[in-house]
């Protein structure tokens, strides 16, 4: 089962400040939406594990997210790979960084989940909205980071 | 009085009613091991690492087994088919890529399930994923391959062509092109899942206690697999809870759980597989793709010709294939008389379940296509469903096909006659025709079906010539034990046949007593009892082949015992006749009050032989008997032989109507009329028709096996899946006639399949609601949300066309 | 009759076919397990892992119950009936007997949850007409008699039970 999502944003900092964030996995994988902890490998690589919660199926899931395919200050992508109670799932996810307004940036985002195993029989008709959720939350979150003063945290 | 024909009580019954019932995952013992099997999520996928020490360190974790040592201490399962199958590599883990969801990749034994499955979750696999095809024609296509050293994933190529077909087509007055028709994936799925207990004997071999309802074919695959010898692998089966042909393939797990007791020093290891795992990586039924199909027929309608291009969908594993791609053609033309039909058919592995044998297994797909035909070609050319019929069935018995097979007897026109009276076919047509005026999607449906029985193993060699299989066979021991009891020993694999009570019917028919006094005894034992190769229930097996094997068997023994009793009656033998007398069962001197009772005659062979004239020396009152069916290896260049012994048919006729408002198709009125030839017990031949029916039904408007374009299987729990319950099944009248088959010693044919009649019928009845609104019947699964769609955009534009070559209109 | 923590355990009291047990259960363990496994009454089935067949059924204080969806420690201090408990002195009860009688089992795998639910039922209705059998069953999963004969049987014992046989 596959699903892709892509939109853009824009941020009241530079390229480079965003390229900067966005580039880390040590600072980007805490945005992500029901982040839990995180296991730093090197500068690319990092396991973070993330609540999984689809009805009233648990669990956690640990995600190995590589920073690949990056091209400062313009792109930043990640690929992923995580399993979760007997399923797994592969993820790519990409930040294209264009100038925007008075000196901010213009995020264009991509993603792409396939899923695979007993959770997609399982909830396959609940996922597409779940992830569209937790899509719409992280792009919040990395927003939210983004803009000097806001106060609006993760989630 | 004859015990053939009574519906004797089953003698199975009472343990089962009681609880008392001996399933494999009944037996437990202290110490006993048990197995739990980590499965892919992926498709498609390379598996790059696997790193079992976290589950190897948790306490009560007796070992963990992983593909690569599965290759090492064992061999790829025997292929069936021809290359490039000879090149597909069919461990029962894999190794170095997973091709289906569900493929085993590790199991782990411990000293419970919940720890064994805790352990599991530990095991860390890193996969790298590869493009999943799960569309036969996708599939053919080669982008993808799942066994690579095959080089592509076709498995099989053939073409079945008999008589003149150009030729009919030349002469034809219509020729009605249906582009393509699609049978879907579902499984029979036994309430009992897959289970099995192993126990690597230090002696050498291993020890089962399992399932597997073919378990003659079962040791032939696993001794090479397993580097044993045939003997040493030692198969049981005890209760069966249900089989339908899925239960044939488990072997499979058989070896890993010999491989992990053989890991573990020979400790007992159980392997109880759950539903989840059942639906996913057990055995599902083929899936078929009619594609091009081309029907000709003569200015009255009788079908002249049919050529079509064919599609079958195995799965990942060719495990009992490439044989469905030769199965089917027992029932080439189905119960037609057309002679010139060409089929080209092409099988096709893909990254799902591996397909095993299905009640039904493959004819019944070729079934369901003919009776399309038939069906779409009566509503395009306006003639009505039963005179279509009526104008294409064989009448003449025996029946040769065109492709040699032999149809021993039958009489579909009388089966559709007593169907009409069952359901009212006079009074649903009026009220559908009125019903259909006021705007209602309501129709009546006619399917006609066979269920072929006792097959010839030679058809095997259509498909690769070189197989060394032909004929059939089935055994039965039978003995008088020390005190004169009547013991019967079958190699069949009873899983709620009824083969106790059955078999004890016929040696109590031979044998003149009452088949309370016949013992069958129950289960099957590779070391103990008697079996041969083709030993197992499946493909309608027993009333002919198992029976006749109880009944050479009764009278061996009986011929034994009248040579017994006239040297201690000082009789001649045909003086003597068979009874029951005072001192239980007997051979006396007729007209006399001489007699021997059965526990004198034991007596005297096993415990007091010196009164025994060395004349007798060869009579032990333990024979054994070997039924073969008259068969002969088929003309593998021709695709021409007698591929099955009997053929017992099924006529049902549904009234069915698609709610406007949900779509959910309603069944109004359902008759069922069958014909097995002569019946040995009534009550059980009935009870295995309702339940080939409800199997039926639900299979066409509510079971579906489906997967997404990733290869993940969404209907993977019975909660989505949805067997039918007793609240879908609507009332059915039965109805039963008896052609004998000419070809059997009782005039009984094989049963139990069913032939799919519901899911013909079913289709029938839909088009028949659905043709006013332009909707041609083209699948064979009818769920609501299917037949919304359809109803959106009827299809019949696309799905038909009729070319009319000048003749008048078959229109009547 | 109280629970109380033992190693990780929990000790609990169920009556099962007349005889009280006492055990100490991890909490996960299902009351099918506990019967099967620990009590070894091996007549009560599994079937299926989302509590769609109902092979598991038993009866617990006078209810019917999927034994794989309730957890042995929610049986402390029940009463439960399995079909081992359905025959009196090694006589068949009446449902037994109508199963066999009109041929409402095959593999036998689904009878001894039919039977049971078979029982809630008509300890309910003791004259339930054929839809409310239908009813009554919707809950277990028969994949050989195609149902037929099973409501015939659970018709013929509630005649017979109604006439005190």
């Amino acid at each position: 089962m596959g699903i892709q999502f892509e939109g853009e944003f824009s941020v009241p900092v530079t390229r480079e400040q965003a390229y900067a964030l966005l580039s880390d996995p040590a600072k980007f994988a805490p945005l992500l939406p029901t982040y839990k902890s995180i296991e730093v490998k090197d500068a690319r690589t990092a396991d973070v594990t993330v609540a999984v919660g689809v009805g009233k199926v648990k669990g956690s899931a640990v995600i190995t997210l590589t920073l690949q395919g990056e091209e400062p200050p313009v792109r930043a992508a990640y690929s992923g790979k995580g399993k979760v109670m007997g399923s797994a799932f592969d993820m790519a996810t990409s930040f294209d960084l264009l100038p925007g307004d008075g000196g901010g940036t213009v995020v264009k985002w991509a993603g792409d989940l396939t899923m695979f195993g007993k959770l997609v029989a399982l909830a396959g008709g609940l996922i597409r909205p779940l992830a569209k959720k937790d899509i719409e939350r992280l792009v919040g979150a990395i927003q939210a980071a983004l803009t000097p003063g806001s106060t609006a945290a993760n989630g | 009085m004859s015990w053939t024909g009574t519906s004797v009580r089953r003698k199975e019954d009472d343990r089962l009613v009681r609880g008392r019932g001996l399933f494999t995952d009944d037996e437990l013992e202290p110490g006993m091991l048990h197995l739990h099997i980590l499965r892919s999520p992926y498709a498609h996928a390379r598996i790059v690492r696997i790193d079992t020490s976290a589950a190897e360190a948790l306490p009560g974790v007796a070992c963990v087994l992983t593909g690569r040592e599965v290759a090492a201490q064992c061999d790829p399962v025997m292929q069936l088919g021809p290359p490039p199958c000879d090149k597909i590599r069919d461990l029962p883990m894999a190794v170095d890529k997973v091709i289906f969801q569900g493929e085993p990749v590790a199991a782990v034994a411990a000293d419970s399930v919940a720890l064994a499955e805790d352990a599991a979750a530990l095991i860390d696999v890193e996969y790298e994923m590869l493009d999943a095809v799960v569309d036969a024609e996708d599939a053919l296509s080669d982008r993808s391959i799942l066994h690579e050293a095959a080089g592509t994933n076709r498995t099989w190529q053939g073409v079945y062509e008999y008589g003149d077909v150009e030729g009919a087509f030349r002469d034809a007055a219509f020729v009605v092109r249906i582009p393509r028709m699609q049978f879907h994936r579902f499984a029979s799925t036994p309430l009992e899942n897959n289970a099995c207990i192993a126990e690597w004997k230090r002696q050498g071999g291993v020890d089962f206690l399992c399932n597997n309802s073919f378990p003659g074919f079962a040791q032939q695959l696993l001794a090479p697999g397993l580097r044993l010898k045939a003997d040493q692998v030692h198969i049981r089966t005890y209760d069966v809870g249900g089989s339908f042909g899925n239960q044939i393939w488990n072997y499979v797990y058989m070896a890993v759980a010999a491989l992990v007791s053989k890991k573990t020093g020979g400790r007992r290891v159980k392997w109880a597989e759950t539903r989840s795992e059942h639906l996913l990586a057990s055995g599902h039924g083929n899936e078929r793709t009619y594609l091009d199909t081309e029907v000709a027929l003569d200015r009255e309608g009788v079908i002249t010709a049919v050529r079509s291009r064919h599609i079958d969908d195995c799965g990942a594993y060719t495990r009992y294939e490439p044989l469905g791609c030769v199965i089917w053609s027992q029932v080439l033309a189905a119960t037609y008389k057309v002679r010139n039909l060409r089929i080209d058919f092409t099988q096709t592995v893909t990254n799902k379940c591996p397909v095993v044998p299905n009640r039904g297994y493959s004819r019944m797909q070729q079934l369901w296509f003919m009776e399309r035909i038939v069906d779409i070609c009566a509503h395009e050319l306006g003639l009505p469903a039963d005179e279509m019929r009526l104008k294409n069935y064989i009448t003449q018995f025996p029946y040769e096909t065109p492709n040699g097979c032999v149809y021993d007897s039958g009489d579909y026109p009388a089966m559709l006659t007593r169907a009409k009276e069952l359901i009212g076919w006079d009074r649903w047509q009026k009220e559908c025709a009125a019903g259909r005026k006021a705007g209602r999607l309501i129709g009546i449906g006619i399917g006609t079906t066979l269920d072929s029985g006792t097959n010839n193993f030679g058809q095997a060699r259509i498909m690769n010539p070189y197989l060394p299989f032909s004929g059939n066979s089935e055994v039965c021991t039978m003995r008088l034990d020390l005190e004169g009891a009547v013991i019967v020993c079958l190699g069949t694999t009873p899983s709620g046949q009824g083969h106790e009570t059955a078999a004890s019917q016929v040696a109590a028919d031979v044998l003149g007593i009452d088949p309370s006094m016949v013992h069958v005894r129950p289960g099957f034992d590779t070391a103990w009892n008697t079996f041969v190769g083709h030993s197992g229930t499946y493909a309608s097996q027993f009333a002919v082949t198992g029976l006749s094997a109880v009944h050479g068997a009764a009278q061996k023994l009986k011929a034994e015992m009248r040579r017994l009793a006239a040297y201690m009656l000082e009789a001649a033998e045909e003086d003597l006749e068979f009874g029951t007398g005072a001192q239980g069962p007997e051979v006396r001197v007729k007209g006399t009050d001489k007699a021997i009772n059965y526990w004198y005659m034991a007596n005297l062979v096993n415990n007091n032989n010196a009164l025994l004239d060395a004349s007798l020396a060869d009579v032990t009152l333990n024979v054994r008997h070997v039924y073969r069916p008259p068969f002969k290896v088929p003309d593998t260049e021709r695709k021409f032989g007698n591929l099955t012994l009997t053929y017992a048919a099924q006529l049902h006729i549904a009234v069915v109507e698609v709610s406007r408002e949900t779509c959910r198709p309603q069944i109004l009125a359902y008759a069922a009329v069958d014909d097995c030839g002569t019946l040995i017990n009534p009550q059980i031949a009935h009870g295995q028709v309702h339940g080939a029916t409800s199997h039926g039904i639900g299979a066409a408007i509510m079971e579906s096996l489906d997967y997404d374009e990733s290869g993940n299987l969404l209907t993977g729990t019975f909660s989505d899946y949805c067997p039918i319950t007793a609240l879908n099944l609507p009332d059915i009248a039965w109805g039963n006639i008896e052609t004998p088959s000419p070809f059997t010693y009782s005039g009984a044919k094989g049963m139990g399949e069913g032939g799919g009649a519901p899911l013909h019928t079913m289709s029938a009845a839909l088009q028949d609601a659905l043709h006013g609104a332009g909707v041609i019947v083209t699948g064979s699964h009818h769920p609501a949300p299917r037949l919304f769609e359809i109803l959106q955009k009827p299809n019949r534009a696309e799905a038909v066309s009729v070319e009319r070559r000048g003749g008048k209109q078959a229109r009547r | 009759m109280s629970t109380t923590e033992a190693g990780g355990r929990i000790a609990i009291e169920v009556t099962v076919n007349g005889t009280r047990h006492r055990r100490e259960v991890e909490p996960r363990l299902l009351l099918v397990q506990l019967l099967r496994e620990d009590l070894r009454l091996t007549g009560t089935h599994i079937g299926c892992d989302t509590t769609y067949c109902g092979a598991c059924t038993v009866i617990v204080d006078g209810e019917p119950v999927k034994s794989c969806t309730m957890l042995a420690v929610q049986a402390d201090g029940a009463e439960i009936l399995t079909v081992e408990g359905l025959a009196r002195d090694g006589e068949l009860h009446p449902l037994q007997r109508a199963f066999s009688e009109n041929h409402g089992l095959q593999c036998g795998y689904c009878t001894p949850g039919m039977l049971m639910s078979a029982h809630a039922l008509l300890a309910r209705n003791p004259d339930p007409d054929r839809k409310q059998i239908r009813k009554g069953i919707q809950g277990n999963l028969c994949r050989c008699t195609g149902y037929h004969n099973i409501i015939a049987a659970i018709d013929a014992a509630a005649a017979a039970m109604r006439e005190g046989k």
